[in-house]
């Protein structure tokens, strides 16, 4: 032990004299795209026991521009089992020489937030420093010593856009076999990497690593960059030990150590639960009644306090105080299920739209940011949140869907998919009818039908003030100038999960009038104008993370003494990406009928086919904004 | 007894009025018909509204802790939906300062919810109050109640104790929620001075009464608001700080007296604040410092007589030493010399510094006292209503005004926070002068462009524009905060997707010249054609595409910050074999008062068509009342700006 300590403080000091912090000796292809040059970036770590390890931290950051600031930060979290033994910064100017020093003392220490949880114990120890002028040099070190080896930092080789790397090294050191950690290796095929082993330490550097510039419909950042994931099997959390090979031993763990006994519920409540049930025999029927119930007598409010950042607060306190976070909220569910007989199951999911799954190799703690319920009936999962108030029963919408999560059986974890809503899935329907009025202004119905994802980000609607739904319709239609809203209703069908939007509105001078011509775009009430950003050439793979469906018809009627002018072609598109089609046809002298769908696929695809799905969009935009002319003539 | 019998009189007449309407008031007298109650009556888009927000500030006094200011607090909050669970839990802050602290005790909290007709009570409990040390100066205690749901009523109150007696947080009275009561309580010693500034636009006064407190032996000024059905704040587009228009009633202390033991001046006229900030050592001495500089400003300044010039050149070399950081204020931090040593310093530090270079390169220059967008406007002579200062150089009769805590300010270019109405010009005898901050001219974008059309949609351009003033600021704090990559980028993004070829910036760094940069852009899919004949809006991707103003009414002025106006010049070269069919009529229109104007003309001679287009404000802030003219104005604008120009084959 006592070998290994003064091993890495001599690392420590050999390094530091050969360091050159003048931006003269950073190389040129590390400048392209470049806010800030991670100069080092040094992570040296010791497992020293099971519940006892200790890491060194040291970053030298070069930074370009106002933009590098964030990639120059001096900030820690900490908490009563991770303590920051030491602490400091040295700034730099573009020669090398040095600015300031900034001691431990001089930096602040303030309660950390997350934004939305009323407690947290995680403190932050934090320093801003005042740029004086660019480039300048941060060098930030720290040490830490923590109990919790459950949680071992990951390495990212790269940690973002817009910043470039000379050197990245990370090492770990253990006493023995039984703690040598499992490291993975992602996305390493895109760097140039030494590793080296000895029995007691492994080790990785690598240099020169150009920065990556952010593009639009990236795939995740994670799941392309270069980066290392860490686990001890056996470890130690906030005072609880652990023995860990398989996602089933994680999940046993969970069961036994964080949920275990903490749902109890009183009599009273296990009375009042079956009262609610009583009469239905049918296990889905009384999980819809049951999942009501909590979404009508509780809320989120969030409080995490040690252990409590994993375990959930007993089912006994939620049933009391009505609130809790999403394992509160989960395991009171599920406690009240079980007092009605029916099964479910906790489960550990990375929330958010971006689809993160679990990785089926590496089973670790630090996935997961969110808590949801599964419930088992015949031979599948239906999924529920029970944080939200307003989800119907079994939808999840785009935070959790489709992605591996793990559920914790009574006989251990599975990773398991959760409900996917694919692209047909997420339709919306159109029915709409307009009539110009002589004024070329126009009076509307709409008729708008969503499901799926596309139901996720409407129906909130029906619970907005008047005003927003205004704003919300004129943003929605901003394509029609002067448009106004004469009302609305709204159907909320919560058993086959589809909204129903009715809208009465008005547009003054919808049709424009140049010289002799009068100009009619057709599709006045789904107007796609988003067309991907172009990139000269493109460097990173794209994803459409969920597609759509979507179907409009629209009957058209012009006054009396207008004629059409030539009408356009049916078009009709087929990619990879998608298909599109409109077309118009007469119904009489006065009375057109368009028609449209647009079917976007979600995938992954390669670089090399942007261009194609940029033109296949742009070209929807451009047949969404067809016009007709209209021609105003005196009739025999 | 020291009552005055004619106060008495006013306060029972007022309780009288204020008890017309059945609800009960006291702790824990939640009525079945405010459990009932679905929707607050007046606007039923509230989701939580407060049923009473009632607040008493005092003070006691003890021999073993001294003078202490006791704020009671007891709130009766009723939740209508979901979206107003928020107002279940509160946020408490404690102020910390040395040994001083602030504490809050006697915490009591219910929630009443109707179940099966039946009013049930939850007490909130003691475990579930949690205090954290949230920095080295702040303290919060938080909690929310338990069992809310749709319809409940939370009620609780409690207790602070500050030993910070000269420092009164301030009364709001109007929330993102509608208040139905609210009563609000100051009984000030009068040993204390204070100015009262009141907020908002809601109009209210207060009754006040007199008398005397035996146990600290000393008369006492109560002053009682009682006020009821006050709407909901609402926030809207081009306001620059929503809590300016909140409706409320700040104290600032004037003067402190102990008979026999202190009397302390803070300020009470406008005079008073001017002398208080210069004699603060903070201030008035700062402004005299000068051996720390003069050698290396003298260097700087030889050779320059122009009083003009040695003020770009002052402006300039603070800039260059010193930089911002973050820290508002009137007076200096640290010092101007620390600040100047270190590179490193407050606004204060920064422009005072820049007032004593000036007057020590013979530009007689003055500090100018501000208000930040986020303070508020200051009305009332009162030291807190100032939190910055700037500085202003008088040369011939005109005063140049100047701030060097941004790299790209300019003479009469000031940071954007800084535009904010009227600061105070002071001199050092005392006297004291409004002075209008907003920018006179107007900041200029100008664009001049010549476009041609290609076969397939497309255009190509030759591009140039020119920012002027506060535009070139924004424009070069823009530029310069990151790579010519990613701002290029965002530009072509920005643009609509144009492709952008050799880029050229000029005058970046010359900042008393506009910014100019020029290139040539393609863009796809800029103008149609239907039936053989060509169409396309003059402006292309440049014209206002929809009215930013999209709400009925307005309460709050719309606050541009500065006056503009955006030109663009535009020659489009007809393609051969075409000729026009038809331009949009030219068309001009003001706003009242000039305040705004719209020209758009157009014209074609023989193989080209030129454009100018103006739209111009003439007025940085907008009062409410001339909303829907600015709404009006828009949808003309927008809708002129779509009309299209016909070309047809020859």
């Amino acid at each position: 032990m006592r070998f290994l300590a003064i091993l890495s403080a001599l690392l420590w000091c050999s390094f530091s004299f050969s360091q050159d912090y003048s931006i003269s000796s950073i190389p040129k292809e590390l400048l392209e795209n470049a806010d800030a040059v991670i100069r080092l970036d040094q992570l040296d770590i010791q497992v020293n026991s099971i519940n006892q390890m200790t890491y060194q931290v040291k970053q030298i950051v070069t930074v370009l521009n106002k933009s590098g600031d964030e990639h120059a930060t001096a900030r820690v979290f900490y908490d009563d089992d991770k303590k920051i033994k030491k602490i400091e910064a040295t700034i730099y100017d573009a020669f090398g020489n040095e600015l300031e020093q900034i001691k431990k003392r001089d930096f602040k220490d303030i309660a950390a937030a997350d934004g939305f949880s009323l407690y947290l114990d995680d403190r932050l120890l934090y320093h801003d420093y005042v740029p004086v002028q660019y480039p300048h040099t941060v060098e930030f070190t720290y040490e830490i010593e923590t109990s919790d080896t459950g949680m071992i930092p990951q390495w990212y080789f790269v940690s973002g856009y817009g910043v470039s790397v000379q050197k990245s090294s990370y090492t770990i050191t253990y006493p023995s076999p039984d703690l040598k950690p499992i490291i993975k290796e992602e996305n390493l095929q895109e760097i140039d990497f030494q590793k080296e082993e000895s029995p007691t330490m492994v080790s990785y550097t690598s240099s020169s690593i150009p920065a990556f510039a952010e593009e639009g419909l990236s795939p995740p950042f994670q799941t392309f960059s270069p980066r290392l994931s860490v686990r001890l099997t056996k470890f130690h959390y906030k005072g609880i030990d652990a023995e860990v090979t398989d996602w089933k031993g994680l999940g046993e763990w969970i069961q036994n150590e964080l949920l275990s006994g903490r749902d109890q519920l009183e009599e009273s409540t296990i009375s009042k639960a079956r009262d609610l049930v009583k009469g239905i025999d049918d296990d889905l029927e009384k999980a819809k009644v049951i999942y009501k119930y909590v979404q009508d007598n509780t809320r989120y409010i969030s409080v995490q306090i040690g252990i409590g950042g994993l375990q959930p607060i007993s089912a006994i306190e939620v049933d009391k105080v009505k609130y809790g976070d999403c394992k509160g909220l989960t395991n009171y569910t599920k406690a009240l299920l079980g007092a009605v007989g029916v099964q479910s199951y906790y489960t550990v999911v990375e929330s958010g739209r971006t689809k993160v799954d679990f990785e089926a190799d590496f089973p670790d703690l630090l996935q997961g940011n969110h808590v949801i319920l599964a419930i088992p009936y015949k031979d599948q999962y239906y999924w529920v949140d029970c944080t939200s108030q307003i989800h119907p029963f079994g939808f999840i919408g785009d935070f959790t869907d489709d992605r591996m999560v793990l559920v914790v059986t009574p006989d251990g974890g599975e990773l398991v998919r959760t409900a996917s809503y694919l692209d047909n899935d997420n339709a919306q329907y159109i029915k709409a009818n307009y009539k110009i009025l002589d004024n070329l202004s126009i009076d509307a119905q709409v008729a708008i039908e969503t499901k799926g994802t596309q139901y996720d980000n409407r129906f909130v609607l029906e619970r907005s003030s008047k005003d927003d739904i205004n704003k919300y319709y004129k943003d929605f239609w901003d394509n029609v100038n002067g448009l106004e809203v004469k009302d609305y209703s709204f159907k909320n069908d919560k058993e086959e999960v589809s909204f129903t939007e009715t809208v009465n509105l008005s547009a003054r001078n919808y049709v424009s009038k140049n010289g002799n011509d009068y100009l009619l775009i057709l599709n006045a009430f789904n107007n796609n104008t988003y067309v991907p950003p172009r990139y000269r050439t493109r460097k990173l793979p794209f994803t459409v993370q969920r597609g759509f469906y979507d179907q409009d018809e629209t009957l058209i009627e012009i006054p009396e003494n207008f004629q059409f002018g030539e009408l356009p072609e049916k078009v009709n598109l087929e990619t990879e990406f998608g298909s599109y089609g409109a077309g118009v046809e007469k119904k009489n002298d006065r009375e057109l009928v368009y028609k449209r769908t647009l079917l976007l696929k979600a995938g992954e695809y390669p670089k090399e086919s942007y261009d194609e799905f940029r033109s296949f969009l742009r070209s929807v935009a451009k047949m969404d904004n067809q016009k007709i002319l209209l021609k105003n003539e005196p009739q025999d | 007894m020291n009552l005055k019998i004619k106060s008495i009189h006013l306060i029972v007449a007022l309780l009288v009025l204020g008890s017309g309407h059945a609800q009960d008031f006291k702790f824990g007298k939640v009525s079945m018909e405010e459990l009932q109650e679905k929707v607050y009556p007046g606007d039923s888009s509230a989701s939580a509204a407060y049923l009473l927000k009632k607040r008493t500030t005092y003070y006691t006094y003890n021999k073993s802790t001294g003078l202490r200011l006791i704020t009671e607090i007891h709130n009766r909050i009723k939740i209508y939906d979901k979206d107003g669970f928020d107002y279940a839990s509160e946020i408490i802050n404690l102020y910390e300062s040395g040994s001083a602290d602030e504490g809050v005790s006697s915490i009591k909290g219910y929630t009443y919810t109707l179940e099966d007709g039946e009013i049930v009570e939850t007490k909130l409990d003691k475990k579930d109050i949690f205090k954290t040390e949230q920095s080295k100066n702040l303290n919060q205690v938080k909690f929310t109640m338990p069992n809310v749901k749709e319809g409940s009523v939370v009620e609780f109150e409690y207790r602070i104790t500050s030993p910070f007696v000269q420092s009164i947080d301030e009364f709001v009275f109007q929330h993102g929620i509608p208040i139905k009561k609210l009563e609000a309580e100051m009984r000030i010693l009068e040993y204390f001075k204070f100015n009262q500034r009141t907020k908002g636009f809601l109009s209210f006064r207060p009754s006040v009464r007199e008398f005397t407190d035996h146990t600290i032996g000393t008369n006492v000024t109560e002053l009682t608001f009682d006020l009821e059905n006050i709407p909901a704040l609402k926030d809207e587009i081009f306001v620059s700080n929503i809590a300016n228009y909140r409706a409320g009633i700040k104290f600032e202390i004037v003067s402190l007296e102990v008979p026999g033991s202190m009397y302390e001046s803070y300020s009470k006229t406008w005079e008073d604040v001017v002398k208080t900030i210069y004699r603060s050592s903070s201030f008035g001495d700062e402004l005299k410092r000068k051996n720390y500089f003069e050698e290396e400003l003298d260097a700087v300044l030889a050779g320059t007589s122009d009083p003009y010039a040695r003020m770009g050149k002052v402006l300039s070399f603070v800039k260059q030493k010193v930089k911002w950081n973050s820290y508002l204020g009137v007076g200096s931090n640290e010092g101007t010399r620390k600040a100047f040593k270190d590179g490193v310093g407050s606004s204060a530090d920064i422009n005072l510094m820049l007032i004593s270079m000036l007057n020590h390169a013979n530009v007689k220059a003055y500090p100018v006292l501000v208000s930040t967008r986020d303070h508020g406007v200051p009305i009332f002579p009162t030291l807190e209503g100032f939190n910055y200062v700037v500085a202003a150089a008088k040369i011939g009769d005109g005063y140049h005004l100047l701030d060097a805590t941004n790299s790209f300010t300019a003479i009469d270019v000031l940071p954007t926070r800084a535009l904010n109405w009227f600061g105070r010009i002071i001199s050092e005898d005392g006297n004291s002068d409004i002075i209008d901050l907003m920018p006179k001219e107007k900041s200029s974008d100008i664009i001049m462009m010549n476009v041609d059309l290609t076969d397939d949609g497309a255009i190509t351009a030759k591009f140039r524009q020119q920012f002027t003033k506060n535009n070139a600021f924004l424009f070069r704090n823009l530029y310069n905060g990151g790579t010519e990559e990613s701002f290029l980028s965002d530009l072509e993004k920005e643009n609509g997707d144009v492709e952008i070829n050799g880029y050229e910036l000029k005058n970046n760094f010359d900042l008393e010249k506009p910014i100019m940069q020029d290139y040539e852009f393609y863009k796809e899919d800029a103008y149609e054609t239907i039936g053989g004949k060509i169409y396309f809006s003059p402006l292309f991707h440049f014209a206002v595409q929809e009215n930013p103003f999209k709400a009925e009414t307005r309460e709050f002025p719309v606050d541009y910050g500065f006056p503009w106006q955006d030109r663009h010049m535009i020659t489009i070269n007809i393609p051969e074999g075409y000729k026009v069919e038809h331009l949009p009529e030219p068309i001009s229109m003001v706003l009242p008062e000039s305040l705004g104007k719209f020209t758009y003309n157009i014209s074609s001679m023989q193989d080209k068509i030129s454009v100018r287009v103006e739209i111009e404000m003439n007025t940085p802030v907008f009062p409410p009342h001339y909303y829907l003219n600015l709404k009006e104005f828009y949808r003309q604008v927008v809708e002129k700006e779509s009309e299209k120009i016909i070309l047809a084959k020859i």
